[in-house]
């Protein structure tokens, strides 16, 4: 077989491929956007323990201020006043970028922890993904410091066996948020990063 | 070849991972759960299944100079349909298996059935090969994590609702989950596996 009627032949299976990908992609991306705020809207409401049905403002982007990546205020009813906010922090975790979603409440309080995204081991690092390990910050005030074993000091935070380094970027990450909160926040209660 | 025979090979006598020895890169990373070892298994029977139907139905399309890249074709944009798929209709299934998709591309066990069998077999008898083969990988991920998961973590099934949780006086071995877990698991299961190839062979030799 010719080099011409070859190479056609896999033009045209490309060409059928390339086509019903297209198709695909043009019928599902709404959806598939759709899903992804879904989900990162429930993930924002589970964050915020304790605060019932809250309202959130758009999304506001820092410049990586703190090493905080964007933060949505809560509010609730109809009041302007915040009743917490969400704060999504990227880092470096043990084996790749991890991101955190940390929900803290008007004062400053960890209200819940959720990584979201990570690359981590499965059965060792991303065991830190799971509640045993995250429900430790909810209810406390940082800076959280990463032991290896069960202590009174509520600023300590109890590591994931064999997962330490993945356990002090987590807990960097909410570090980082509460940081932003004492930094920023706190000073700019209800405001948006560059707004009067 | 019959068609309970292309099953059976699948499953037993050319078991991807015990026999063939081929996809080891996703057998020794994801086998740390036995619930990972069903997800990737699952995940990839569904696209061998499909791509092992479609190339045996372009085979005679086909040149044999450009087969290589053609299949590579057919199985990437198949994986990328089935993940576009998944991410708009099933969200959840997208959560649990999601993570293995874009894996499952580089599975050599997709491209060597597409290559070894449905270039050269009819339609149905390569969906059968597809659905031998992806047994036999699942089986074979299933039962090489619940072994290291049971050793290393001291559970199996974490996560659903058939977890059960050996009681703490067991030791937890973590080398089991770590790395070389997986060549020592995989190195005592393919031996065990090869001795009862060799008993039911003697057992068959003695009857005929």
């Amino acid at each position: 077989m010719g080099i011409v009627k070859t190479g056609f032949r896999l033009f045209i299976i490309t060409l059928t491929a390339a086509a019903a990908l297209g198709a695909v992609n043009y019928i599902t991306e709404p959806m598939i956007d759709e899903n992804v705020r879904e989900a990162r809207e429930a993930a924002m409401e589970e964050v915020l323990t304790g605060i019932d049905d809250p309202g959130f403002s758009k999304e506001f982007t820092t410049g990586n201020r703190y090493g905080v990546v964007s933060y949505y205020i809560a509010t609730k009813g109809s009041s302007p006043n915040p009743v917490g906010y969400v704060v999504y922090v990227d880092r470096q975790g043990d084996q790749g970028g991890i991101t955190v979603c940390v929900g803290l409440d008007a004062g400053g309080v960890i209200l819940g922890v959720k990584l979201v995204s990570h690359e981590e081991t499965p059965g060792l690092g991303a065991n830190a993904a799971r509640p045993a390990f995250l429900s430790q910050f909810t209810g406390r005030e940082g800076p959280f410091n990463v032991v290896k074993t069960r202590s009174a000091n509520p600023r300590d935070i109890v590591a994931v066996t064999a997962a330490t380094n993945t356990s002090r970027a987590v807990s960097g990450a909410v570090n980082d948020a509460w940081v932003f909160y004492h930094e920023y926040l706190s000073w700019n209660p209800g405001k948006g990063v560059g707004e009067p | 070849m019959k068609y309970d025979k292309i099953l059976k090979n699948g499953i037993f006598d050319e078991n991807p991972t015990f026999v063939q020895v081929i996809g080891m890169c996703p057998v020794l990373a994801i086998t740390t759960t036995a619930v990972n070892g069903v997800g990737m298994g699952l995940s990839t029977m569904a696209v061998l299944v499909f791509s092992n139907l479609f190339v045996s139905l372009i085979r005679h399309f086909v040149p044999d100079q450009i087969r290589i890249p053609a299949y590579v074709v057919v199985i990437a944009s198949f994986v990328t349909i089935v993940e576009f798929l998944l991410k708009a209709y099933l969200p959840a299934l997208n959560n649990s298996l999601g993570l293995f998709i874009p894996l499952i591309v580089v599975n050599c066990i997709i491209l060597a059935r597409a290559e070894t069998f449905a270039a050269k077999n009819p339609p149905v008898k390569s969906l059968l090969d597809g659905i031998g083969m992806g047994l036999g990988f699942t089986a074979a991920l299933v039962i090489i994590g619940a072994f290291r998961e049971l050793l290393g973590n001291g559970t199996i099934l974490t996560d659903t609702a058939f977890e059960i949780i050996l009681p703490q006086s067991f030791p937890r071995t973590l080398l089991m989950i770590l790395p070389p877990g997986a060549f020592i698991t995989l190195g005592l299961l393919m031996a065990l596996f090869n001795n009862i190839k060799i008993i039911f062979a003697g057992k068959n030799q003695e009857g005929a």
